[in-house]
Formats: structure tokens, C-alpha cells, sequence
């Protein structure tokens, strides 16, 4: 799987947002939100960014798209540094990097017809606007829309009906990185399967790669090729999505498998590992390891020093003290 | 035994531009003291109706129509008086909202929220009164409660606000807790959080709790009885295993397909 071209290459990001206060908006504070994350995709893969609400893995997908710049490291895709690109370079890039947002009722221009807000992504890079119809009418129909909708605005969709309109606007430009930022946690259950099922043979079809960021770990580890979670900014475990489940080790993936509810009343179970506490502020990040307050298994350690990344076997890295220390 | 709540055939129907839209069809369900009943469906399918209609929350409009009976106590709430019913909203049976930031009030602190309850209802004063709230915050699992009472709804995070939510309908030490989607909001690691402490309230003090949600997995946790609701009318209805193992409708196949 190794190659030496990722798609996808980000090494020591990191992101802190200065917390101003008083009259003179002096610096008081930093939250941070990204502290040193080092990640790769390659070409073809879909990997899932796992974890909490605030552990930053938003910010992170807003890094990639340059709506946010960094304040240390350095993000390439396709090689090139996305830090420094012109205007005209941005708009270039837009080509081969798209994203897909959470909630389809804000995200779509509520005045523009569907044609418009699909059409435009072409007209703007001077496809004609016969030759931009047929290639609209083209992507509807694989994201199961009829030619039909063409003429309407997005209040006349439900919600299933507008994400796939959002997935057909990110695709139209044919990119070559697609960033899914939970994409269907607003849709219901029966709607959720449909649409990963569309995005799924897009996926193959177009030759995707994909970074699918959620909060189901289950829809997540069974659509994406590799799994990295996240804690309080940092990634604290990578692994394949088919390995995610049996055979995960930091105890903070256990505890969020753990806390998947059972799918059949029989699989209850008393006295399940749990973590307790929630997940505290990126203003005053705990010392050490991040996640020690909330362990059930840390030792003296875990308080002092920062774990890394370190790599297990094949694919699966683990940032933790005692993964290797015998326990279960 | 005679079930604690009985509802017999509940029907109600909406009225929306002036067309009258069933909401609700022949609905009857029984719970017994200490059970867990789970009500599921997809959104629109009228579980949410149901639980308000209990303590009548639903407004009017669009409510038109509402038939059936709903026994607890020896009495039918739905024909009882307003000024019978308000003795029993909160001090029998308190009502959870899905959304606690909007069902809290944003201007009083959750420590003076708690005490309305326990003026009005309990007639406690006092020094008891913030060492009862004190208690309540305690039990709820919200850490250092002592200096939390004085938050207000915005300093908590969502899990600690569904807490002092909880903590505010067992103030009155209620008979049957009504929850509606409690947890939908929150990440899964306290959703399993707030889900014990569920299982934890119903077992230690023996209180019959009816959970609304979309999620059949979440019932697959903690409900002994469930309901599969869909378009207003009942799908499948029995005991958890009964209906997981067995289900009888095609949709509750479906449910269970996907989870």
C-alpha cells in the first residue's frame, strides 16, 4: 500500500486559536485545537477520522480546504504546500479538492436552483453553459436523481435528497481528495445507508479518495479503508477499519467501542469499560499524555510525558504507554 | 397487577390549513412500576405525540382531536381537570426534553431552577433546599455539584445540561419518568454515560421510565418493553426480547436490518 505519492500528506500541524480579552484584546490565551498531527493518504484510500465532539477533527478538515490557516506545520496534497497559493492557484486547486458539509440545509444557496448551484462550479471554470447542463444531468443521475430536479430550489428536497445534490456539486469538478465531514449524521437511519451506499459506488466509480470524518464509529469502520481517531487534537490511533473493532488498543478507542449501544438486548453487559468525565477544554490541555484524567489504565507516566505515534505491526500505530506493558 | 399507566385506544388527530391529519391510531400500551419501555420510529412517525400526550403538552392548535382513555391512578388524564393535571405533571410523572438547552431557562442558574421545583412541588426551604439540589446534582453524576449549582445553562456542556436536566425531573421523586430522545444530542461516549445513569435511576428508586428514540439500539440497551411506531400506528409491541427475536411486522425487520 506504501507509495511514495500521497495524496494527502500533513506533517506537525498544529492550530491554536489565541483567546482575546479587555479593552486592549491582549492575548490571555490559547485554545488548542490541533497540537502536532502527522497523517498521510494515499492515493485511492478512504480513511475515516474518528473521535468526540471538540476534538478538533473539523478544524482539521477546514485546514485541508485552506479555509483556516495553519499556525505550524505543513499540509500538501499532491505535493504541493496549500499554504502559500495565489488566488489563481486556489482556484486550481478547488478543482482537485472538494468537501462535502454536515448540514444540507445550510450548505446548499437556498436562491439558486439546483442547476445553478451544481452548474456553477463549471461556468465559473469557463465550460460553456450548454456543455455544463449535460454534465449536470450526467452526475445527478449517479448520485439516483432524476433529470426532473433541474429546475428546482433546495427547500423542495428533503434532507436525503440534498446531500445527494452536495455530493453531486462536489463531484462535477471530478477531484481528485473529497472531504466528508459527517455527511450523514443529520439523515435518518434508513436515509444514512442509502446515501454511504451511493457515496460507496461513487467511491469506486471516480477513483476516489476520501476523508470521511464522523462520530459512528460502526458506519465509519466498515466504510473506510483505515481509521485514525483523534483525541483532543492529536491522533492517538490508526488502524484498518476492519481491524477497528476486535482489535483496536488505545484505551480510548476501547472505551468508544465500548460505548457503541448493543445491537441486541442479549449482548448487555454489566460492569462495561467505561471512561468517565467528558473531554476537557483545549485551553488547558492536561499534561502528558491528554487523555490520562479520563484512563482507566494509565500509570505514573502517562502524566509526564506525551506519548507517540509509534507504529505496531503493518498499518497500526498506537500512541500509548501501556499498550505494550500486557494489558488484555 | 394493574399497571401503574394503561393507555386504551389513543387516537389524535391535527388540524393543518384546514385538513384534518390523523396523527395517531388506536394506540394502547401498558407500563408496570419499574419498567423500561422503549418507543421507537423514524422521525414523523408520532412517537414524540405520544409521550406529550400523556401529560397533554400537545398545543392547540394544531391539536383537533384527541380519543381514547389514559389511566393512571384510578384516573383518566385526559379527562381530568387542568388544575388536577398540573399535580401531576412533574410531581408523578416528569417529562425530559430532547433538546435541554432550550427546555432549560438561560437566565437563572441550574441550582435556582432545581429549587423552583422543590418550593413549589416539595415545600422545602431553606438550608435543605440547596443541600437537597446538592444531593439531586450528585446523584445525577455531575462532578463537584456544590459549585455547579451556581452555573448557568451555557457554562455546562451538552451532557452535564441532559444531567441537570434528569436531576430536575427527579426532584419531586416522580413515578414515571418521560424521556424523548434524551441522548440523540450527545457524543456516544456519554450517551452510554447518561444511558447507565438511566438504568441506574429506574433500578435504585424503582421508577417506570418510557424512552422515546429513533435509535433501536439504544432500546436494545436498556428498554424491558418495547414499541415500534410508524405513521401513528403500532408496528410491534411486546417484551424486548420478543420483539428483537421475533419481530412481527416487516418494519421492525427492516429496523432491526439496520442496525
Amino acid at each position: 500500500m506504501v507509495s511514495s505519492n500521497p495524496v494527502l500528506s500533513i506533517s506537525s500541524l498544529i492550530k491554536h486559536y489565541p483567546i482575546k480579552s479587555g479593552v486592549l484584546k491582549r492575548t490571555t490565551g490559547t485554545v488548542n485545537v490541533i497540537n502536532g498531527i502527522d497523517f498521510t493518504i494515499q492515493p485511492g484510500q478512504t480513511v475515516g477520522l474518528v473521535g468526540e465532539s471538540g476534538c478538533g477533527k473539523s478544524t482539521l478538515a477546514k485546514l485541508i480546504m485552506g479555509l483556516e490557516l495553519p499556525t505550524d506545520g505543513s499540509i500538501l496534497v499532491n505535493g504541493q504546500n496549500i499554504a502559500n497559493l495565489s488566488p489563481t492557484e486556489k482556484r486550481s486547486y478547488y478543482q482537485k479538492v472538494q468537501m462535502i458539509f454536515q448540514d444540507p440545509f445550510s450548505s446548499l444557496n437556498p436562491r439558486l436552483k439546483v442547476e445553478d448551484i451544481i452548474g456553477e462550479m463549471l461556468t465559473i471554470r469557463g465550460v460553456s453553459k450548454a456543455e455544463a447542463q449535460l454534465q449536470v444531468l450526467k452526475i445527478l443521475q449517479s448520485v439516483e436523481l432524476e433529470g426532473d430536479v433541474l429546475k428546482k430550489y433546495p427547500h423542495q428536497f428533503s434532507g436525503g435528497q440534498r446531500q445527494r445534490i452536495a455530493i453531486a456539486r462536489a463531484l462535477i469538478v471530478n477531484p481528485a481528495f473529497l472531504i466528508a465531514d459527517e455527511p450523514v449524521s443529520a439523515l435518518d437511519l434508513s436515509l444514512q445507508a442509502k446515501t454511504l451506499q451511493i457515496m460507496q459506488d461513487l467511491k469506486s466509480k471516480y477513483n476516489l479518495t476520501m476523508l470521511l470524518i464522523s462520530h459512528d464509529l460502526k458506519t465509519t469502520a466498515e466504510f473506510c479503508n483505515e481509521i485514525a481517531v483523534m483525541y483532543l487534537g492529536s491522533i492517538v490511533e490508526v488502524i484498518q477499519g476492519d481491524q477497528l473493532i476486535n482489535n483496536c488498543q488505545h484505551p480510548y478507542t476501547q472505551a468508544l467501542i465500548n460505548s457503541i449501544p448493543v445491537t441486541h438486548p442479549s449482548q448487555r453487559q454489566k460492569n462495561k469499560f467505561r471512561i468517565s468525565g467528558e473531554i476537557p477544554s483545549p485551553i488547558n490541555i492536561p499534561s502528558g499524555c491528554a487523555f490520562h484524567k479520563r484512563c482507566p489504565k494509565k500509570s505514573s507516566i502517562c502524566e509526564r510525558e506525551i506519548p507517540q505515534l509509534s507504529l505496531m505491526t503493518g498499518n497500526h500505530s498506537v500512541a500509548c504507554f501501556n499498550v505494550n506493558s500486557g494489558f488484555e | 397487577m394493574t399497571p401503574l399507566l394503561e393507555v386504551k385506544h389513543l387516537s389524535i388527530d391535527f388540524k393543518l390549513n384546514d385538513q384534518i391529519i390523523p396523527i395517531l391510531k388506536d394506540i394502547s400500551f401498558t407500563l408496570n412500576k419499574g419498567e423500561t419501555l422503549g418507543i421507537v420510529g423514524e422521525s414523523g412517525s408520532g412517537k414524540t405525540v405520544t409521550v406529550q400526550s400523556i401529560l397533554r403538552l400537545i398545543p392547540k392548535p394544531p391539536l383537533y382531536r384527541i380519543s381514547g382513555e389514559i389511566w393512571f391512578k384510578q384516573q383518566d388524564l385526559l379527562q381530568l381537570p387542568l388544575s388536577d393535571l398540573r399535580r401531576i405533571r412533574g410531581q408523578k410523572i416528569a417529562y425530559i426534553f430532547q433538546e435541554p438547552m432550550t427546555a432549560l431557562n438561560p437566565v437563572l442558574t441550574i441550582g435556582e431552577q432545581i429549587s423552583e421545583m422543590l418550593k413549589e412541588h416539595q415545600k422545602i426551604k431553606g438550608s435543605d433546599l440547596k443541600e437537597k439540589v446538592i444531593e439531586l446534582l450528585y446523584e445525577t453524576g455531575i462532578p463537584s455539584p456544590e459549585l455547579r449549582v451556581n452555573n448557568y445553562p451555557h457554562e455546562l456542556s451538552g451532557g452535564m445540561r441532559q444531567r441537570a436536566m434528569i436531576a430536575m425531573a427527579l426532584s419531586c421523586d416522580p413515578e414515571i419518568l418521560l424521556a424523548d430522545e434524551p441522548t440523540t444530542a450527545l457524543d456516544v461516549t456519554i450517551q452510554a454515560q447518561i444511558l447507565d445513569l438511566f438504568q441506574k435511576i429506574a433500578r435504585d428508586r424503582g421508577m417506570a421510565v418510557i424512552f422515546v428514540t429513533h435509535d433501536l439500539s439504544v432500546i436494545a440497551e436498556i428498554a424491558n418493553q418495547v414499541l415500534v411506531m410508524k405513521s401513528g400506528t403500532i408496528m410491534d409491541y411486546g417484551d424486548i426480547f420478543t420483539v428483537f427475536d421475533h419481530p412481527t411486522s416487516d418494519y421492525t425487520k427492516q429496523l432491526l436490518a439496520f442496525i
